[in-house]
């Protein structure tokens, strides 16, 4: 059954045929999760089924604009947000400056290690436009930004993990 | 010295896949329960408006409107008339079947 045959049984309140979207969509999420929470399995997986209990919740406000798993991306990442501002965790803005006195990255550093020391908008930008293939725009909007700020953050994002992975080899 | 070309690879490299391993199941039945929690609270919270109607409703007053209409027409002609005509019919109806 395709996804939209899935959709339409899920808003009728069809909790099989939601099972079923679940287990289509979990893969990507849970990735994109785990890169945003630098590696933290447990705390991604915590929000990515608070993220499909939500979209259970709305999936009749799911209108099909975009795809539906861009639309499960945008609540995990403003799921992630919500947890990281609770904590005061995550500077929104600022990743880890390559040049600073913090441990130097050994030599194993890999690009996973490499990620996690950039700034959330930042890998979360380079997690969907590259390793998920989103488009620019469905990037902006899953993180809820104008498309220049996107550009940015790829592009910055991109210079710092180059610089990090530099001094790495 | 890391290209741009090396650093596209490394970006554009696929997630690791997630295998589900129950991920799936755990959210269906974390969304029934929550569900039947739902349904449980909307019938207690039923139950209780129920019961706070039965003891603070003002009862008196609510049933003196209805006493006072049995006294009326314990002593209204027609419908002494009327209980008479029915009571007359049904015994004639009887005493024809019979």
């Amino acid at each position: 059954m395709n996804e939209a045959a899935l959709l339409a049984l899920a808003s009728a309140g069809d909790s099989a045929a939601f099972e079923a979207l679940v287990r289509q969509r979990q893969s990507p999420l849970r990735g994109f999760l785990r890169r945003l929470t630098r590696g933290d399995h447990a705390l991604a997986d915590d929000l990515a089924q608070e993220t499909f209990f939500e979209a259970w919740r709305k999936i009749e406000q799911f209108r099909g604009e975009g795809t539906f798993a861009s639309w499960l991306a945008r609540i995990g990442y403003r799921r992630y947000l919500m947890w990281a501002r609770q904590r005061k965790l995550e500077p929104l803005e600022e990743g880890v400056d390559v040049t600073d006195g913090s441990p130097a990255p050994d030599q194993r550093l890999d690009i996973e290690k490499a990620m996690a020391r950039l700034s959330l908008p930042e890998r979360a930008a380079l997690t969907l436009c590259y390793a998920q293939e989103y488009t620019n725009e469905e990037a902006a909007d899953i993180l809820a930004v104008p498309l220049g700020t996107l550009k940015s953050h790829v592009a910055r994002g991109r210079e710092r993990l180059r610089k990090l992975l530099e001094v790495a080899s | 010295m890391t290209s741009e070309s090396e650093l596209d690879t490394l970006l554009a490299a696929p997630l690791a896949p997630v295998a589900d391993d129950g991920f799936s199941h755990g959210v269906v039945t974390k969304i029934s329960v929550h569900e039947r929690a739902v349904v449980w609270f909307e019938w207690a919270m039923a139950a209780v408006l129920c019961v706070l109607v039965l003891l603070f409703a003002p009862w008196d007053r609510l049933t003196a409107p209805f006493e006072t209409v049995a006294f009326n027409l314990g002593l209204s002609v027609p419908f002494a008339i009327a209980c008479a005509a029915i009571a007359l019919s049904h015994a004639g109806l009887r005493w024809f079947a019979e």
